[in-house]
């Protein structure tokens, strides 16, 4: 017996016949976009390996069908904008372009203004890579115990790390993604690991906010200024676990009330107090997201009222990016328990207070990676 | 393939682009999308190229790219997963009596599925990719690759009646007429 519906889609198929491609076209805008995407590494003083890597697909990156054109440019970043993204082992979505970093199977994630860094399995560290989706290189390693792995800003060049494996002491390190070159590496206030008598000493990234880079060394909140290239601890003696996120000159940060959150313009104080726990920011501080209930409320910061848009038939919903100052990404499950199902990628918007669908069931959480710089389960 | 060798990206769009064409028409129905479908993919492929070593990893690149630009695209346009339609079979009706009309209508409804599902199902059975390659291709788990499959084999079934079979090997509980 035939296959119907086998034999339909190869009848139907076959009377496509071929296409009619413009060759040209494809590898003169393929070209444009190469030049977009790629950085202009120039002067690589501290991390020679980038320079390599990068340095010889600006050499031998010729066509026979396109112009040749090894102007360094510097037009808008190519990574600027901010949509629904997620990665599945080996490949990132960022929106509908999926990026091939393999063999790298991406662990944590982060996005810049010049592309994602991601963090992979290495034996018993993780490698920090870069990719712009043209070229992925690696920029580091890190074995952080807790927190999230990679922080970055809602927009800009810079990422941050703990190299833990360092010697003599774990180092903070922030990565300009801009320039190809490392601005930061200090260990300044951390502990040796064999010294670190709690959690409270375990040195933890946080946050970037504009020119500075929060961090939890052993002594506590870190303020670091990266065009200074000087630290301030802000709050001696917290939690890594006190500190969420620094948007505009806002912190998100625990409250002491339970189930609570608190954005202030100073770490220390406590009020006006949010529902919910684990806050986020938006990049300009207008609307904070917190975990309530076992799924997500967005509290507008000013006033502290409730303004989660509507997600009708989705149960659970949880966060996975600010979009912009109005817009996010989540992801949600219309029935039982969000960490074991299958979840649909939605967007949505405070103000129009309605979500979308942006794809269904793109996988279940356990293993899917979000550019929260850590597992989304733990947050 | 080390570089982004031209010429050894024109060879390959030379060699595959035919059925990749072929599986990107069948993704959206319609000879002039597919084209555009095809030209967007391969113009994906062409900027990763220098990671994609072979042409068996390109082409992968390059369906995985028609797959979710495919969808991407039909999310942006709002596209309707079930248009209504006024001329369908009556269910149960005797195939080989009217094989062409039936032809034509499974083409219609295979159109008329949601896109994820008529994706999977183009992958899975036009394709012959495996759960785990077609789940690449989607970005999606294994899991949800059967569920698609499964939903867009069920939806089909539900019309055509049982009596046909529409692939070998259906999801279990499906196909009856073998």
């Amino acid at each position: 017996m035939s296959e119907l519906l086998k034999d339909v889609m190869q009848e139907r198929a076959a009377a496509a016949g071929g296409p009619h491609l413009d060759l040209d076209a494809i590898v003169s805008n393929g070209n444009k976009r190469v030049r977009r995407n790629r950085v202009v590494v120039g002067v690589v003083a501290t991390a020679a390996v980038i320079a390599a890597v990068f340095a010889v697909p600006a050499v031998v990156d010729h066509d026979s069908v396109g112009q040749r054109n090894l102007q360094p440019v510097t037009p808008k970043p190519a990574f600027e904008t901010r949509t629904a993204t997620y990665a599945i082992d080996t490949t990132i979505y960022y929106g509908d372009d999926p990026i091939d970093v393999s063999p790298h199977v991406v662990s944590s994630l982060v996005q810049t203004d010049n592309g994602f860094v991601f963090t992979s399995p290495e034996g018993d560290q993780q490698g920090v890579y870069w990719t712009n989706a043209v070229d992925t290189v690696r920029i580091g390693a890190t074995n952080q115990a807790a927190g999230t792995m990679l922080a970055a800003d809602d927009s800009g060049p810079y990422v941050e790390w703990v190299d833990t494996d360092a010697n003599p002491l774990p180092e903070f390190v922030v990565f300009d993604t801009s320039t190809g070159k490392e601005i930061a590496r200090t260990s300044e206030g951390n502990k040796p690991a064999a010294r670190q008598t709690d959690e409270f000493e375990l040195p933890v990234v946080h946050a970037i906010d504009g020119e500075t880079a929060y961090w939890h060394s052993s002594a506590g909140t870190v303020a670091y200024d990266l065009a200074k290239g000087t630290q301030q601890l802000v709050m001696p003696h917290t939690s890594p676990a006190y500190l969420f996120d620094v948007a505009n000159g806002l912190f998100a940060h625990a409250s002491f009330d339970d189930l609570a959150s608190a954005v202030t313009t100073t770490m220390s104080a406590e009020r006006p107090v949010i529902q919910g726990v684990s806050p986020v920011l938006s990049p300009n501080g207008t609307y904070v997201a917190t975990t309530w209930q076992q799924s997500l409320r967005i509290s507008d910061v000013a006033t502290q009222r409730d303004l989660t848009p509507q997600a009708r038939d989705y149960q659970t919903v949880l966060l996975t990016q600010w979009i912009d100052d109005f817009t996010y990404a989540a992801v949600g499950t219309t029935g039982g328990n969000i960490y074991r199902g299958e979840v649909d990628s939605l967007v949505c918007s405070v103000p129009d207070g309605r979500c979308l669908v942006e794809n269904e069931q793109i996988g279940s959480l356990d293993r899917l990676v979000f550019p929260v710089g850590g597992s989304i389960t733990d947050r | 393939m080390a570089s982004r060798d031209t010429a050894a990206f024109a060879e390959f769009v030379e060699a595959r682009s035919r059925p990749l064409f072929r599986a990107a028409y069948l993704m959206v129905g319609d000879h002039a999308l597919a084209e555009d479908l095809l030209q967007e993919a391969l113009t994906k492929t062409y900027v990763a190229w220098p990671r994609l070593r072979d042409v068996s990893k390109a082409e992968a690149y390059t369906r995985k790219a028609i797959t979710t630009t495919a969808i991407s695209w039909w999310r942006r346009k709002a596209w309707k997963n079930e248009r209504p339609r006024g001329d369908l079979p009556d269910v149960g009706r005797d195939a080989s009596t009217d094989e062409v009309d039936q032809r034509d209508w499974l083409w219609q409804e295979l159109q008329n599925l949601a896109p994820k599902q008529r994706a999977a199902i183009v992958l899975r059975y036009y394709e012959d990719l495996t759960e785990a390659q077609t789940a690449e291709a989607l970005g999606v788990t294994v899991g949800t690759v059967k569920s698609q499959v499964s939903d867009g084999l069920r939806k089909l079934r539900s019309i055509l009646g049982p009596d046909v079979m529409l692939v070998a090997n259906e999801p279990d509980g499906m196909a009856v007429g073998r």
